[in-house]
């Protein structure tokens, strides 16, 4: 009886973290997605900016799975006994900032936690040799 | 008295128990904290993977690495000379004498308990490499870097590993062959 008494609960429990699952919207605002997402960078020249997220990846032992130069985006795939997804994107930022946004997808999860990302853009700056700043 | 208080506490133990397991099933998985950590073994990697070449002629060096690269039997996935890009992949068959005996030695232990098992081998892997150019520093040179990187399949069609394939072999091997087909030497970043 008692065992009767729980499922309901343990149902209802699992029930609403399949939503939560399932929920694509991310659990923060566009803002504060931007803030973590996204970096701008003092440089015009969007072909050293792309190639600095290229050789950023692959120090961080990506392997370059797609690069389009006329997108302005890269994208790396990661496996080490798990998959690990990574797209950036290069946009220019009035006439003197490149603005450079990643998304992270852990095998299927995507990732919204800012640590992942401050490593990525700490790589980053080394590789393209300028500060990261926020993006605004 | 007590004994009532303690069966209560122990009912609400056993629901807070359960709220745990349910809640603890459902959590999403965690991104390793190493998994974009830029360390000292990256440097390693690097070298290993990287080398330079007396060229400023990055085009050459992508068209001659594609060639290798078909040579072993890769199809080319992607390129984008723009940006020094070249992806390609190569899916082949595996056959692990010591796996399908590992499974076998399983086999027979289980039957002789009758629970008869036999352990899923590797069936089946897909390699994927990428070949990055850049111009080097003083722009007389072309840095080149290639990677590559494998998934498992067993017989039961799960994934049993996936890994950057790390042997220097691999890369020296890869790297003389580049340095033949275009007439300069490869020499170490």
């Amino acid at each position: 009886m008692k065992i009767l008494r729980a499922l309901p609960i343990t149902f209802g429990l699992l029930a609403a973290c399949q939503v939560q699952l399932h929920d694509l919207e991310p659990p923060r605002s566009q803002s504060e997605l931007t803030r973590i997402q996204a970096r701008a960078f003092d440089t015009a020249d969007r072909d050293k900016a792309l190639r600095a997220v290229i050789v950023a990846l692959q120090d961080l032992g990506f392997v370059i799975d797609r690069a389009n130069d006329a997108d302005g985006s890269v994208k790396g795939i990661k496996l080490d006994d798990y998959l690990l997804n990574i797209t950036a994107t290069v946009r220019p930022q009035g006439a003197n900032r490149t603005v450079i946004r990643a998304n992270v997808r852990y095998n299927v999860t995507p990732v919204f936690a800012p640590e992942p990302y401050q490593q990525f853009f700490a790589a980053l700056s080394r590789a393209i040799s300028l500060e990261a700043r926020p993006a605004d | 008295m007590a004994k009532s208080v303690t069966r209560i506490v122990a009912r609400k133990s056993r629901f807070a128990l359960i709220a745990l397991i349910a809640l603890g099933a459902c959590t999403p998985p965690q991104i390793p904290m190493e998994a974009l950590k830029w360390s000292l073994e990256s440097a390693e990697v690097r070298t290993l993977q990287t080398r330079r070449f007396q060229t400023a002629d990055e085009e050459n060096l992508l068209t001659a690495g594609a060639a290798i690269l078909q040579e072993m039997g890769f199809i080319i996935d992607a390129r984008e000379p723009k940006l020094g890009v070249l992806v390609g992949s190569k899916r082949q068959p595996l056959d692990s004498l010591g796996e399908k005996a590992t499974s076998i030695a399983v086999l027979v232990l289980t039957r002789q308990v009758g629970l008869p098992y036999g352990l899923p081998v590797s069936k089946e892997q897909l390699i994927k490499a990428a070949l990055v150019t850049r111009p080097g520093e003083n722009k007389k040179e072309t840095i080149v870097r290639v990677t590559f990187q494998r998934v498992v399949w067993n017989t039961e069609d799960k994934i049993s590993s996936s890994e950057l394939l790390q042997p220097p072999e691999l890369y020296r091997a890869f790297f003389v062959r580049l340095g033949e087909a275009v007439a300069l030497e490869a020499r170490d970043f």
